[in-house]
């Protein structure tokens, strides 16, 4: 059978011969030539059409790489388990439901905009009447202020929109008023939970309880079945072909980075003994052990970069009999102030209504003055309480520093008590990092991210008053299985040898995928191609 | 359509050879019909 390739070498060389011997002196011969070549590359033009045809559905077929089956069966088992956070022992509903957040991000107005002030209303909103609560204008009453404002945002809320120009000029103009108008609807929302706070508790759980019925399960093996649910979907992620082929496509990698050259290299490097020399079976549990590597290297790079956290949680330990009652008296206190200012408000309004009667008209400028001083009275009242809220919220972690963690709290344990509770974590890591030019959010929901991720050996084992060596406990563990890796590596390469060892496990995944890796080198090819001809 | 089919059956790295080969030819063709048609003028 004669080969398509040759096939088309043979027509194009023909082609070519005949062309070469049509004569082209004379100008009829000229044309002639012009109209053979002519007809030619239309032909040509219709092969090429046919065989880029061909290419782009390979193509497709290979972008198309579908998912396991068993990654959305997985998916799908822990979406029913729903949020973990929620069965958190280590904090209430405020933070569980995300208030915190919520008022946080209203905390940080100065970097935002009105839309992000409103949004998160909508949410606070949402959150309650999610919960049986309609909260009405008259439980914004922090400031005549947000009165006025949250009478025209519910009435919007209620009809389904809240944006409109109505409500951003009366922003506008509360906010030229008063700048610390957003403060009033922050430091609201937060006594509108406090007052609501037993109302949540209750409904969470219950909610909570039917969980775990319906998994027929306690809150301890509900959270043994999430961690253990997501090992299994990370373990077939990474071999999912799938993954590997987008990691391929958003160009994360290439398919020369993977050559038997290059990988050579590597294992010469990380590893002790000869891989290639290895059988099959043995290297496979070469590779698992660098699997292993890779994860303790990660804990290890969570546990350098944020040694601030463990070290403030180890500092507070150290003083945990000091926090004894404080959260309660600054409770008790808080509680004391905001009844005031709220007993000052509803004051002001009868004032506001007095001074429009004609009975009182002798008391007019008396009622006026007074009138007019409240703002400013009323506010710094405000700043005292936000200041108060911020120290509770400090003082919320010491208490639970001082009731959950003991000699044999590990550091992971550490982290999640910080990472329980969002406005305190944010304002650590936001300290630590007042000089760089860091998104703040963005790390602190990494930390949340890896810290609620399975596989954390060592900083599940490492005690929070320990100072142990850890860069020596890595190197030694892992130079009993033949890998090279020494103390000072850690020290000074860690993120060189993360890439390395990434890249043997990604090697190691590659191969598990049952991918074809000529396609992964054909839809590199083939990319460059199709974008340019669209 | 036979000569579909035989494209379907190809390796990749032939396809590529054969998608080359015929851009090459193309680019050739184009050559000489502006050479010629140069002279032509």
């Amino acid at each position: 059978m004669i080969d398509i390739l040759d096939e088309l070498e043979k027509y194009i060389s023909n082609n070519k011969e005949v062309l070469s011997t049509m004569p082209v002196n004379t100008k009829k011969n000229k044309s002639k030539y012009l109209e053979s070549v002519e007809e030619l590359e239309e032909k040509a033009f219709k092969i090429k059409d046919i065989i880029w045809e061909e290419i782009v559905k390979r193509y497709d077929r290979i972008i198309s790489t579908e998912e396991n089956p068993k990654v959305f069966e997985l998916e799908e088992e822990i979406s029913k388990i729903g949020d973990i956070e929620l069965f958190n022992e280590l904090n209430t509903p405020y933070e569980k439901l995300g208030f915190d957040r919520i008022n946080h991000s209203l905390g940080c107005f100065f970097e935002g905009d009105l839309n992000l002030v409103n949004d998160n209303i909508k949410l606070f909103l949402d959150i309650f009447k999610e919960y049986g609560i309609v909260l009405t204008a008259d439980d914004f009453n922090y400031s005549s202020f947000i009165n006025t404002y949250m009478k025209l945002f519910l009435e919007e809320y209620n009809s389904g929109k809240f944006d409109s120009d109505k409500l951003k000029k009366l922003f506008e103009e509360i906010y030229w008023k008063c700048p610390d108008f957003v403060t009033h609807i922050e430091l609201n929302m937060r006594y509108l939970y406090n007052s609501n706070s037993k109302r949540f508790e209750k409904e969470l759980d219950e909610r909570n309880e039917e969980t775990f019925e319906e998994a027929q399960l306690d809150k301890n093996g509900i959270v043994k079945k999430f961690f253990e649910l997501n090992k299994s979907l990370i373990k077939l992620k990474r071999k999912d072909p799938k993954y590997i082929m987008g990691k391929f496509i958003n160009d994360e990698w290439r398919i020369s980075d993977f050559n038997n050259k290059s990988m050579e290299v590597l294992y010469d490097r990380l590893y002790s003994k000869n891989y290639y020399d290895l059988s099959k079976e043995a290297q496979d549990e070469v590779d698992i052990n660098f699997g292993k590597l890779l994860n303790t290297l990660q804990e290890y790079n969570i546990y350098k970069k944020y040694k601030f956290i463990i070290d403030d949680v180890k500092t507070k330990y150290a003083n945990k009999d000091s926090f004894k009652d404080a959260l309660k008296k600054k409770l008790k206190e808080l509680n004391k102030k905001e009844q005031n200012l709220i007993k000052e408000n509803k004051k002001n309004k009868r004032l506001i209504k007095l001074s429009k009667n004609v009975f009182f008209k002798l008391f007019r400028k008396k009622i006026e003055h007074k009138i007019y001083e409240f703002p400013v009275n009323s506010n710094i009242q405000i700043k005292e309480i936000k200041k108060l809220y911020l120290e509770i919220d400090e003082e919320k972690v010491n208490e639970k520093i001082a009731e959950f963690a003991d000699d044999n709290c590990s550091i992971k344990y550490a982290f999640k008590i910080v990472e329980s509770y969002y406005s305190y974590f944010y304002e650590l890591v936001s300290k630590n990092h007042a000089d760089d030019d860091v998104d703040v959010v963005k790390e602190v929901d990494s930390l949340i991210e890896f810290i609620n991720q399975p596989y954390k050996v060592m900083i599940n084992n490492i005690k929070l008053i320990e100072e142990p060596e850890i860069t020596s406990i890595i190197s030694n563990r892992y130079k009993i299985l033949n890998i090279k890796l020494e103390k000072e590596d850690l020290e000074e390469n860690l993120d060189t040898i993360m890439q390395d060892v990434e890249k043997i496990v990604n090697y190691y995944n590659i191969r598990k995928s049952n991918i074809n890796l000529d396609d992964v080198r054909f839809m590199e090819k083939i990319k460059p191609m199709i974008a340019k001809k669209k | 359509m036979d000569k579909k089919i035989e494209l379907t059956r190809m390796s990749n790295e032939n396809l590529l050879k054969l998608y080359k080969d015929i851009e090459d030819y193309i680019a050739f063709l184009d050559k000489e019909k502006k050479e010629k048609g140069t002279e032509e003028k």
